[in-house]
């Protein structure tokens, strides 16, 4: 029985569903990307390495700050150069911004509609006119302080090798951190909607893979275990342009389930109470739970903001900027992104042209996993009608947050 | 009897969305859209599917046109819209992505990215819709600036003409932003040469302007370049004016 759904919408970038339900026991899934060849790691060879941040962040208009961000520490990497702790925290912030918007941004208006049996998102919003204005509310306070840090919430400016081309004004912080309390209290309501939701019961066992730091929930720092990169592989296809990465030739995930997964412990206090109440046994192997992942991710990015962003405000925030000299050699950097880990490799000459460039996003390292997860899923729906079928699957892709622009960058 | 709303829709060939988000992130300021024209496709929001006979009186498009499927749907959309408009640097002039165009060229850039399948990949250098299709507006710039979206869609709505006034990215940064001038300061800042609209957000940040949004219709470029040359040398000019893809509107204005 062959399952298709063309353009699977309220996803970022373009993908379609193609399966085939074989027999009782086998199904095959497979995700059609469909973006065409913008080709990043090769535009950016022979191009300055300062420019880099800016045009990397060009590969995602949901999560540009972790491609800037990446970059940018990659080639600081290159350089030896050690940022200004006050520097360190800016960033930090911007990460977790970063998750916060996203993640409130998928949680409420990509995957609460398929719970909630919605098509149309504007019609939703009519309905909960009060979950409504508590998502936009938490959102946009994230959003507003985005724009303070990086001088715009799409595509950032004020990052750079070294520190920032401009530090924030204090007072506008010290303002919108007044309304913490409010929109804490407001971030821990948006999140209980998604306590009352059902999730399918769903298992698959696979790995999973994030930044750990042992001293905080890894996020601009920690690195990778297990021997990730001797043990992975991009794995190109003809005619695709998303090159999927296998481990020991096997699937994975990363992300915020990987994440809750890997670093539980390093939770912040109101955010480990609310994944608590769950009750959801560790490790979990079922996806679904990437969303309530999620949600416990934006609880511990607010609490982490109010660790990072008090103590710097009652330092200063005065220029801080490191000066470098460019040097060639190699360039790695990592963040977590919304999706899970971004890997940054460059090469540079002495004169910080780029001479190599590879680029491992989120999306291209669970592709396969979700693929896997769908062959599985597949089986279960034998019995629904076409229509059901097909939202069962969107329902399952989208709780993934799958992001097809950074998969195929 | 109430006019008849405006039947708007949002598209993407491929990109990074940003565009999209721009206007998405302005929270009510978007929603209230909805109550002025009727916002029948915005795939981000919604998924129904389309009709083979829905019409649209404003259609806006954001990214390249890199598939094939991209360049059909373009010409799919052209037929059914009314006003075809092209949002943001991508669909104005190719933007970032037709950066494959120099040093190692398209072909080169393919092969280093799939080494073992760029043979049968399709790779096309797009540099602006309108080199597959006619365009009837341009909302410039890396991203798109979300109220330029959303004043276009009320003036269109009120019947009235839309207009970006050719004001150089100077002007805003002197009246809003009120920032040390970054030309002055020995910053490569196209600012004088570079379409306003966007509040000078740039320079405020501390980064010179790269003309995301192109040139103005009467760019004093021999001044630029005098005022240019005596930051940087010319190659490294031309590096920068290749970003948003303006070096390739300089050639045709030459």
């Amino acid at each position: 029985m062959k399952v298709k759904i063309n353009h699977i919408a309220k996803m970022e970038g373009h993908a379609s569903f193609v399966g085939d339900i074989i027999n009782d026991n086998m199904a095959e899934a497979k995700m059609k990307t469909e973006e065409g060849a913008r080709l990043f790691e090769g535009l950016l060879i022979g191009r300055n390495y300062w420019e880099a941040p800016i045009i990397t962040q060009r590969i995602c208009g949901i999560c540009p700050i972790v491609h800037t961000l990446s970059a940018i520490k990659a080639m600081e990497d290159c350089f030896g150069v050690k940022p200004h702790k006050d520097a360190i925290v800016l960033r930090k912030v911007m990460e977790h911004i970063q998750w916060i918007h996203s993640h409130a941004l998928h949680l409420f208006f990509l995957s609460l509609p398929d719970f909630l049996e919605y098509e149309n998102d504007l019609k939703m919003v009519g309905d909960y006119p009060k979950e409504s204005q508590i998502a936009l509310e938490v959102r946009g306070w994230s959003l507003k302080m985005l724009e303070i840090i990086g001088g715009r919430v799409v595509h950032q400016l004020t990052a750079e090798v070294g520190g920032f081309r401009k530090w924030p004004d204090q007072k506008k912080l010290e303002k919108l951190m007044d309304e913490y309390d409010d929109i804490m209290k407001k971030t821990l309501k948006f999140a209980d909607i998604f306590k009352k939701l059902k999730y399918p019961k769903f298992e698959r066992k696979t790995n999973y893979f994030c930044l750990v730091d042992p001293k905080e929930y890894g996020i601009y720092t920690g690195k990778v275990k297990n021997d990730f990169f001797k043990k992975i592989k991009e794995v190109e296809k003809p005619g695709e342009l998303v090159k999927r990465v296998l481990y020991m030739d096997e699937p994975f995930f990363c992300g915020a389930l990987a994440r809750v997964n890997i670093n539980y412990t390093k939770l912040n206090p109101q955010a480990k109470k609310y994944w608590n109440s769950y009750k959801i046994k560790l490790p979990t192997y079922n996806l679904f739970y990437n969303v309530p992942a999620q949600a416990t991710e934006v609880i511990h990015s607010m609490e982490e903001i109010k660790k990072l962003l008090p103590p710097l405000l009652k330092r200063g925030i005065k220029n801080r900027n490191v000066s470098y000299k460019t040097k060639s050699g190699k360039a790695f950097g990592a963040v977590e992104a919304p999706r899970g880990t971004l890997y940054d490799f460059y090469e540079l000459d002495k004169n910080g042209k780029i001479t190599n460039c590879n680029i491992i996003t989120p999306t291209a390292q669970f592709l396969a996993n979700l693929e896997a997860d769908l062959e599985v899923y597949l089986l279960k729906t034998k019995k629904l009608t076409k229509k059901q079928r097909q939202q069962k699957i969107r329902t399952l892709i989208r709780a993934y947050d799958p992001c097809i622009s950074c998969a195929t960058h | 009897m109430a006019k008849k709303k405006l039947k708007v829709g949002f598209f993407s060939v491929t990109s990074c969305e940003g565009c999209q988000f721009a206007l998405l992130d302005l929270g009510e300021e978007f929603l209230e859209l909805a109550d002025l024209v009727d916002l029948t496709k915005m795939r981000l929001i919604e998924e129904s599917e389309m009709g083979p006979k829905e019409k649209f009186d404003v259609a806006f498009v954001e990214g390249s046109q890199l598939l094939k499927e991209n360049i059909k749907d373009l010409k799919d959309l052209r037929k059914r819209s009314k006003y075809l408009v092209a949002m943001g640097t991508c669909a104005h002039t190719g933007g970032i992505y037709a950066l494959k165009k120099y040093n190692l060229g398209k072909n080169k850039a393919m092969a280093h990215v799939y080494p073992e399948t760029h043979k049968k990949n399709f790779n096309y250098l797009a540099e602006g819709l309108s080199q597959d299709v006619e365009i009837d507006y341009i909302l410039p710039g890396c991203p798109a600036v979300g109220k330029e979206v959303v004043r276009f869609i009320r003036e269109m709505a009120a019947g009235k003409k839309f207009e970006i006034p050719q004001r150089p990215v100077c002007y805003e940064c002197q009246l809003y932003q009120k920032v040390e001038c970054l030309l002055q300061k020995g910053e490569p800042c196209l600012g004088p040469i570079s379409l306003g609209g966007c509040d000078a957000v740039c320079p405020a940040a501390g980064m010179a302007c790269e003309a995301c949004r192109g040139p103005l219709e009467d760019a004093n470029w021999p001044n630029m370049a005098k005022a240019l040359q005596k930051i940087m040398p010319q190659k490294d000019v031309d590096e920068i004016l290749e970003i948003f893809h303006v070096k390739e509107i300089t050639k045709k204005k030459k």
